[in-house]
């Protein structure tokens, strides 16, 4: 299943752009628009794209305390989020209700069920998760997508991921939408060996169970979720940079953010300052991917001339994310442990050349964490 | 002290000899007693289960087992039918409570031949079916709560029955949960009580439906004290090598049913009564 693009500050005109067509649907975020702005968005949709080009509505309550951006003004959003009972049934079935009148009226293809992030990752909260979704279910006519935020650390525990996905699986619903939170600031790579296998080993299970999980929120990781099973991935302009993190909701209040333009090459599975880019090509070429990128000419350009490209990075990016999630359903699992070994070496030889990259940690080192990772049974 | 220790089993008999005269109802049978109710067979033309809870016995369970029953009560063919509840002033001194229910004139579930799974496991998983859509969980499958009637089984004995649309009743410190442990799934072994659905009756099933056809319990090893074999359920180790090369054989859906964790087992009701039906 192609790849879903996640809405970010004033990104909606990336959706209409002739290169970034291979995306399999829009998931729109009530954090930068009102919902006047965001029905205009999904209109433009409807108009413009085809009948197969979904529409997600995410409605983000992951922070409710930490409110941000617009979504204070939207209707879904609960008056009461700082003295309520998160724990009461009948909050949760008020905050369902407000999202389906709002799904309804936005006309969407599909919503996310509400979660907000926990204190501790429990059974109990799982199984909240669960009722919530097959309430909304139950008020929406449109598909329901059972949001998973999952704790990245959490998932590394012996058995988390078994129990996580017994509770989820509970639910009727065919749709999940994995959310992976992490602590990891921006520009890093998550790197505990465990933890990425218990989140790989929980798509797996969750898929063979016959729920399709989309990702959300992802960046390079993609590689590693579709190695698991995942059915699709989802990312924005934003996600070569930024994490799933509380961290990132408030950075975010301020609008846009992440104003250094990065250059993705498989080659690495890194992320490149424009710098790098010159610095490295002499001792590893451009992958087969980067050549295809319609956006890399314009970006190498661009660092060559010494002017701004910040704009067509993010395309570089999203490219690449929707050319890979493609890539990923037609290729065997097992290229994926080739594409993260030669990019290991690739890694090694930049170290051996005594290629110093602009950010010091930007070194591959989490490489051999996906490659352990991805060396997991997952069944 | 238990309820039972104060009010012995021949003054439940009394009030239920009472309460059959009570009725013209002359044939009263003593069928057996737990730990806070005795049950009874009424000889009428259609027979007749009653049942005498002692008093003090009737907490929030009991309450929830006669709602359950009255709930299911004809919706299947496997699952018992609900006459009514009473309440019995006995000789001017104590109120008791009275159930009568359809009596079931079976036996518990014997061993059985191959052939004579298949049938009885659909009308079994179609019972849970219907369960599962009242958000109903047995909590206690195992051959002394299925009677069989000639081909008819009947799932009896809703005392741990738990409504999933309703709290639960048991304290998240207990070790484990409500259950028969040699027939009990590992999420009940635990006490992971949000891990309980409709998958925890299935796998009780499956057990149960193991120990009539395959002649042991899927995760025993030869030799093997029942304790045993139910601490490997509860950490979850691997079926018998035994049990699964039979299983593939002869009904491979036991293999799924029997999972340790229940992501592994048929994620619907429906599937499970396809799966028996050879269709999934």
């Amino acid at each position: 299943m192609p790849a879903y693009h996640q809405m970010g500050h004033d990104s909606q005109n990336l959706l209409f752009e002739k290169h970034l067509s291979g995306f399999a649907g829009a998931i729109l975020s009530p954090l930068n628009a009102d919902e006047a702005k965001t029905k205009r968005i999904v209109d433009d949709v409807r108009a413009a794209l085809t009948d197969h080009f979904e529409v997600v509505f995410d409605p983000q309550l992951y922070f409710p305390r930490t409110s941000v951006g617009r979504l204070p003004g939207w209707d879904h959003f609960p008056d009461d989020v700082e003295t309520a009972d998160l724990t009461s049934d009948a909050w949760w079935r008020h905050v369902a209700m407000q999202i389906a009148e709002v799904s309804k009226r936005l006309e969407v293809d599909a919503t996310c069920s509400p979660v907000v992030v926990p204190r501790a990752y429990s059974n109990e909260y799982y199984a909240r998760s669960v009722d919530v979704a097959e309430e909304l279910a139950t008020l929406v006519e449109t598909d329901v997508w059972l949001t998973t935020l999952v704790g990245f650390s959490d998932l590394g525990q012996p058995g988390r991921a078994e129990q996580i996905a017994s509770v989820i699986t509970r639910s009727q619903l065919g749709r999940a939408y994995m959310v992976v939170q992490s602590d990891k600031e921006p520009r890093r790579e998550l790197d505990d060996e465990a933890s990425l296998a218990g989140v790989m080993r929980l798509i797996a299970m969750l898929e063979d169970a016959g729920i399709a999980v989309t990702v959300g929120f992802s960046s390079s990781d993609i590689v590693l979720w579709k190695a698991a099973g995942a059915s699709s991935c989802a990312t924005g302009k934003f996600f070569n940079l930024r994490r799933f993190a509380s961290a990132r909701f408030e950075e975010q209040s301020g609008g846009g953010g992440g104003q250094l333009p990065y250059w993705f090459e498989e080659n690495l599975l890194g992320f490149l300052r424009g710098a790098d880019v010159l610095r490295i090509a002499a001792l590893v070429p451009a992958s087969d991917a980067t050549r295809r990128n319609p956006y890399s000419a314009a970006c190498l350009a661009a660092i060559n001339e010494g002017t701004s490209w910040l704009a067509e990075s993010w395309r570089q990016f999203l490219w690449w994310f929707a050319d890979y999630d493609r890539r990923a359903d037609q290729e065997p699992v097992n290229s994926v442990k080739s594409l993260l070994k030669n990019a290991e070496q690739h890694w090694v030889k930049l170290e051996t050349g005594d290629v110093l990259m602009e950010e010091r940690r930007n070194d591959g080192a989490w490489l051999r964490a996906w490659r352990r990772a991805s060396s997991v049974p997952l069944r | 002290m238990g309820a039972m220790d104060q009010v012995t089993v021949d003054q439940l008999t009394g009030v239920a000899q009472s309460y059959a005269a009570m009725q013209s109802w002359r044939n009263l049978r003593f069928v057996g007693a737990g730990a806070f109710k005795a049950t009874y067979l009424v000889e009428t033309p259609k027979p007749i289960a009653l049942k005498v809870f002692a008093p003090g016995a009737v907490n929030l369970r009991s309450v929830r087992e006669i709602e359950v029953l009255q709930r299911v009560s004809g919706t299947h063919n496997s699952l018992p039918r609900f006459l009514g509840v009473d309440l019995f002033d006995y000789a001017a001194q104590q109120q008791f409570v009275i159930s009568l229910e359809e009596y079931i004139s079976g036996t518990p579930l014997p061993k059985l031949t191959i052939d004579r799974v298949a049938p009885i496991a659909i009308q079994l998983a179609e019972a849970l079916e219907l369960l599962a859509a009242q958000k109903l969980v047995h909590r206690d499958i195992k051959p002394d709560n299925l009677l069989l009637a000639g081909e008819r089984p009947v799932l009896i004995d809703f005392g741990l029955c738990r409504d999933l649309a309703q709290g639960s009743l048991t304290q998240t410190w207990a070790p484990q949960g409500p259950c028969t442990p040699y027939f009990a799934a590992p999420e009940q072994l635990n006490n992971e009580k949000e891990l309980i659905d409709h998958r925890t009756d299935q796998f009780g099933l499956g057990v149960t439906l193991s120990v009539a056809s395959f002649g042991g319990h899927p995760f025993a090893r030869p030799g093997d004290h029942p304790t045993r074999t139910i601490e490997r359920v509860a950490s979850r180790e691997p079926m018998s090598d035994e049990f699964i090369e039979w299983a593939r054989r002869q009904a491979p859906a036991l293999v799924s049913m029997v999972s340790p964790w229940s992501f592994q087992r048929y994620r619907r009701p429906s599937d499970l009564t396809l799966a028996w039906k050879g269709l999934r």
